[in-house]
């Protein structure tokens, strides 16, 4: 048996998280792989580690038989792995054939040979029956064509295996059919694939065997036919799955929130639904439907062309994040690194920023710290926050603390309804339960909550009902038992048209 | 108080305290090595000459907070010394301070302008300033120094009360006013917040905007205040005085380890870093260094001082890492 | 806009000739424009570094200092030692003056400005320690004089450096794989590291670039002195980034226009002059400088955020 890549005992920490502990994994030359995870259970780290980016704390790498250290990126380059990032690495302002060969431009007489790079490029391009133009500025194209310039990349740079992290989350469907394509054609040429996902379709139409993380350990290796979905998820879960998820039983109390024909041109158009007293309101639908941007618009976070929302009958300001609050609504947003955590300040200053106007004497002169010393501990306690002292720096908790520090902030602060994005994401499983419980605290008390998660299940088990949008319209409302998610892709997709 | 919090406290105190034990050390140097070092006066001269630069730092403290700097400065300094010296025979004290600030504060708030409100990066907006304000102090003076008559306003900027130099008594108090205002008051806290994430602060309801536009109103006060102390203690204002003092109050702050990155920082290491760079002149004055090469000596601090609060961070995080991996480690899986 | 933005530098400079030529005719004379074109030739040749370097993403502050201490240098060693070993001297002086900007970017990790805010001080320091504060006059050795008046045919040979240079840059620039990095490294660093590019080579390089274009134009401006002083050179930086910036080269990186920055150069060159004939005093032109800076930034980010409006 061939081995292209064999890990053994892979362990990397960060401050406040470990993130991989003991991993061994073996990667056969020739397959596809998939390596599947909730969001947090370590795919991104293991994948940096087998790309050179991060350095483990201990462990080995065998790659084609050789034991080997990476200490740069460019080190797992000549091993023969390449890495394809979320993010992707290019130059904006290079074309497409420049940001291949960066570091290889064919020289004529001390002078780039433009002539043969072209050629190169588009011999590259054709292998692959890859649509694109080798001249064109990589800033210009689009997120689909911008993976397929990073897979000509990896694919000239004489990689065997190519490692793929989550390809198909900015695609549409036509591009995610053409990527699959270029694997298959990839797979024809021998090459290794990594397939890291959390989308059990995919995984079911590409791999080959599967691997499963949790809480950064490897739960289990399997050949794709020893398995079906309920088998992967309960890995990827750790207990029942129907246990694990909530189902909504609180009693849902009288309408709180009226929206009417919110429209902001071109992402949504004549959005109208109503949420009652402690009910779970999710949006569903696609990427780049529109949901993210109609949860801005209902926070004050951008303008709306047109429409109302009202709140108890009483119509509702929504010029800034301020009103929105003072008119009784909270919002979370879907990624706490970059606009949820104020990363330097203590767990305290984060929990009370959003009410620092309500408690603050003198017109704002001054923050009595006996006020916002017992805001932390409602809500820490509430949150069931894990801090060493009140004033230990947010950038250093864990990412399921961070999570709550971001929760607690805005419930701190009284709401009525709370816009919530992506609860659990990059959340290790223990903390997601407490979220859940305390999301199901927060309903029976009457509090309205409008979901939008990216993970499925979730979204279906904890909605009471379900708004599918889909081209910036509702597409349909599901309640009840109506919600699942056949059922869901196909009004999210147009495939079955509601009334 | 149980052991373990009381060392808590004790190590927040001591925590970033580096330019104060600095500063110590500098002072135990100068006494041991030269005699004339050992004399209180030196000391008085030392508090007096921070004062100039630290007015201006505590300012730029809040908007290096808020991740921006301001070039303009220097020049903007020079400017309200003319405007303070041509007025103060005609207005009196305090109008004049009152006046001085007040235009010190529309100046910032035109840097503001062009960087707040139209999104010009500080540092450029800023950097053409430092040119236009040195112009205007050269265009109003006709190039020409100016000097004042009324010998009662040097005891601005050359008097003592309870024989501490006026000026350092003005600015410890301030800068124990401002500490108190960073941590204390809403607006201190807008500062922290938009400088640790101006996403997080629009979500939080934070106006991001007129936070930072407010800083640099600050920074445009504060450097009002010390032009009229300056002009006091020197007689005179002359268009072409203080090249170089945005450099000295950057480095201040900076030195004090408030990171260019923005929020974090702290009001009383400014402080403490502008006694420093008093010293350091002093010092070099005394030594007789040429007065080119206190320049390199002070460019060379002052890298050093970039270069160390990158040093710093990587060392915290050094120091977190295996914090955490121990502390894992003990929590035994 | 688009067009405006590559060539709206070209309309600009065309009509502030327009408006001097009508204020003050004696601008078109051709003795006047010869004269305009060497004034404007420092600026422009320093512009070639700085173009480079703003869209390898950097800034370079020091160059002011940089020329004040060419001049000191070569004011001091050309009546010992003859031009040409002191112009070996100054190149040697001026590639060094690189390394440690590039050097003190790249290993101590401190942000260009910044650290460029600091070396500006010392540079100047050394070039004041060097003379200890005096002038350095050049009385023998005279045939530096080459470089400010002399000429080839009718076109001074400052002119003639600058075309040069500004040819061999556009070659650099579109022909070489060092032209290629640094529009890498602009446009993403973190990119351009990970595919194998040596980024600290190539900021080096560029900061070289900087440093031995001001090496060149203050030889010209020793030429015209014949004189060296510390104190020379306050503003340089200036009028440099502006031409840079108002040439349109983004301050983002990625993209730099190089014969924009002639144009700008020649432009600013053009307002200088037609005040100067027009009696205004030197403190005023500064702050028309400073004050066109402003404006050309303005114009870039308020195009840049309608930009951004159309296509959300």
């Amino acid at each position: 048996m061939k081995y292209a890549i064999r890990a053994k005992n892979i362990t990397k920490t960060f401050p406040g998280v470990k993130a991989l502990t003991d991993v061994s994994l073996d990667i056969v030359s020739g397959e596809t792989h998939s390596i599947v995870g909730e969001n947090g259970a370590g795919k991104s780290t293991l994948m940096k580690v087998l790309g050179g980016v991060h350095i483990a704390d201990s462990g080995e790498l065998i790659v084609h038989g050789e034991t080997t250290r990476f200490k740069h990126p460019v080190d797992s380059q000549k091993s023969g792995i390449s890495v394809i990032y979320q993010e992707f690495n290019l130059m904006n302002a290079l074309s497409v054939s420049e940001n291949i060969y960066a570091n290889r431009l064919p020289l004529r007489a001390g002078f780039v040979d433009k002539k043969r790079l072209l050629n190169d490029t588009r011999a590259l391009l054709d292998k692959l029956d890859l649509p694109l133009d080798p001249e064109i500025e990589v800033g210009k194209l689009s997120v689909a064509e911008k993976q397929m310039t990073e897979i000509a990349k990896a694919v000239s740079l004489d990689a065997s295996v190519i490692i793929m992290d989550e390809p198909t989350a900015a695609l549409n469907d036509a591009e995610v059919v053409r990527l699959f394509d270029i694997i298959k054609n990839l797979k024809e040429q021998g090459k290794t694939i990594l397939y890291i996902s959390h989308r059990m379709k995919e995984i079911f139409d590409v791999s080959d065997r599967v691997s499963v993380l949790r809480d950064g350990k490897l739960v289990g290796t399997a050949p794709l036919s020893e398995l079906d979905e309920d088998a992967i998820v309960k890995m990827m879960v750790g207990r029942d799955v129907k246990a694990f998820y909530r189902k909504p039983g609180n009693s849902i109390g009288e309408n709180i929130l009226k929206v009417k024909n919110l429209s902001r041109e071109p992402y949504f158009r004549n959005i109208s639904f109503d949420v009652k007293a402690g009910e779970i309101f999710g949006l569903g639908g696609l990427m780049g439907c529109g949901r993210e941007e109609i949860c801005s618009a209902l926070y004050g976070l951008e303008t709306v062309d047109s429409g109302l929302v009202s709140i108890k009958g009483q119509t509702i300001n929504l010029k800034s994040a301020a009103s929105a609050m003072d008119a009784g609504i909270a919002y979370v947003t879907e990624d706490r690194k970059e606009s949820g955590i104020f990363p330097l300040m203590g767990v305290c200053d984060n929990l009370t920023m959003n009410t620092l106007t309500e408690i603050s004497w003198f017109g704002g002169s001054y923050l009595p710290p006996g006020e916002e010393k017992s805001i932390f501990n409602t809500y820490s306690d509430l949150m069931k926050i894990r801090s060493s002292n009140p004033n230990q720096i947010v950038r250093d908790l864990s990412g399921g603390n961070q999570q709550k520090a971001v929760l607690g902030r805005a419930l701190a602060r009284s709401c009525k309804v709370l816009v919530l994005l992506e609860p659990t994401r990059g959340i290790d499983v223990g903390t997601k339960g407490e979220i859940y419980e305390l999301l199901d605290q927060l309903t029976n008390k009457g509090l309205s909550i409008i979901l939008v998660s990216s993970d499925l299940p979730e979204l279906i088990s904890l909605s009471h009902r379900v708004a599918v949008i889909r081209d910036g319209s509702v597409a349909g409302i599901l309640s009840g038992e109506e919600i699942e998610e056949t059922r869901i892709m196909k009004i999210a997709t147009g495939a079955e048209v509601c009334a | 108080m149980p052991k373990n919090k009381r060392s808590t406290i004790i190590k927040n105190l001591f925590a970033d305290k580096g330019i104060l034990f600095a500063l110590i050390l500098l002072w135990l140097i100068g006494i041991i090595a030269n005699r004339n070092f050992r004399n209180p006066l030196i000391f008085m001269n030392i508090a007096r000459e921070a004062a100039f630069v630290g007015f201006a730092g505590i300012g730029m403290t809040f908007l290096i907070i808020t991740g921006d700097f301001d070039l303009s400065v220097g020049s903007l300094l020079a400017l309200l010394a003319i405007v303070t010296v041509s007025i103060v025979g005609t207005v009196g004290l305090f109008p004049t301070i009152l006046i001085v600030v007040l235009l010190g504060a529309i100046a910032g708030g035109l840097n503001g302008t062009l960087s707040a409100v139209m999104g010009i990066p500080a540092f450029i907006a800023t950097l053409a300033m430092y040119f236009v304000y040195r112009a205007l102090a050269f265009i109003i003076s006709d190039g020409n120094p100016v000097q004042f008559q009324e010998k009662w306003f040097t005891s601005l900027g050359n008097g003592k009360i309870l024989g501490i130099p006026t000026p350092f008594i003005i600015f410890l108090a301030l800068a124990v006013l401002m500490t108190f205002v960073l941590r204390y008051s809403l607006f201190g806290r807008r500062i922290l917040a938009v400088g640790n994430s101006k996403k997080a602060s629009t979500i939080s309801g934070i106006p991001v905007m007129r936070t930072k536009f407010g800083a640099f109103m600050l920074v445009g006060a504060f450097t009002g205040l010390a032009a009229v102390f300056l002009s006091s203690r020197l007689w005179s204002a002359n268009p072409g005085m203080k090249y170089g003092y945005e450099f000295e109050v950057i480095s201040a702050v900076v030195l004090g380890g408030t990171s260019l990155k923005g929020g974090k920082g702290s009001v009383m290491n400014t402080f403490i870093a502008a006694l420093f760079f008093a010293t350091l002149n002093t010092t070099m004055n005394i030594f007789r260094v040429d007065s080119y090469m206190q320049r390199v000596v002070i460019g060379i601090v002052l890298l050093l001082a970039f270069s160390m609060s990158g040093i710093r961070d990587r060392i915290e995080e050094y120091f977190r890492v295996r914090r955490s991996s121990i502390a894992s480690a003990k929590a035994g899986d | 806009m688009k067009i405006w933005e590559r060539y709206g530098i070209y309309f600009l400079a065309v009509g502030t000739l327009l408006i001097f030529a009508i204020l003050t005719p004696n601008i078109i004379s051709q003795q006047n424009i010869l004269n305009l074109l060497s004034q404007v030739s420092m600026v422009a040749i320093a512009g070639v570094g700085m173009t480079f370097a703003i869209t390898a993403g950097g800034f370079d502050l020091s160059i002011g200092s940089q020329m004040a201490l060419a001049t000191c240098i070569l004011g001091l060693n050309i009546p010992r030692y003859g031009l040409i070993p002191s112009l070996g001297i100054l190149l040697i002086a001026g590639i060094l003056l690189g390394i440690f900007n590039g050097f003190i970017i790249t290993k101590l990790k401190i942000q260009t400005f910044v650290a460029t805010l600091a070396t500006m001080t010392i540079f100047r320091g050394i070039a004041l320690l060097y003379t200890q504060g005096h002038d350095a006059t050049i009385y023998s050795h005279l045939d530096i004089k080459v470089f400010s008046s002399g000429k080839l045919g009718i076109i001074p040979v400052p002119v003639l450096i600058m075309l040069a240079l500004y040819i061999i840059a556009t070659i650099i620039y579109r022909r070489t794989r060092f032209g290629v990095w640094v529009r890498g490294i602009g446009s993403g660093e973190e990119a351009a590291h990970i595919s194998g590019i040596s980024v600290s080579k190539v900021m080096t390089g560029v900061f070289v670039m900087t440093a031995v274009t001001t090496m060149i134009s203050g030889t010209i401006l020793t030429s015209q002195l014949l004189t060296g002083n510390g104190r020379l050179g306050q503003g340089f930086e200036l009028e440099v980034i502006t031409a840079t910036i108002l040439g349109g080269t983004a301050l983002t990186g990625g993209k730099g226009s190089l014969w924009g920055t002639l144009v700008a150069a020649i432009m600013l060159g053009i307002i200088k002059n037609g005040l100067n004939l027009l009696g205004v005093p030197d403190f005023y032109q500064r702050l028309v400088t400073g004050l066109i800076l402003i404006a050309a930034l303005s114009i870039n980010t308020l195009s840049a955020r309608l930009a951004k409006r159309r296509t959300s």
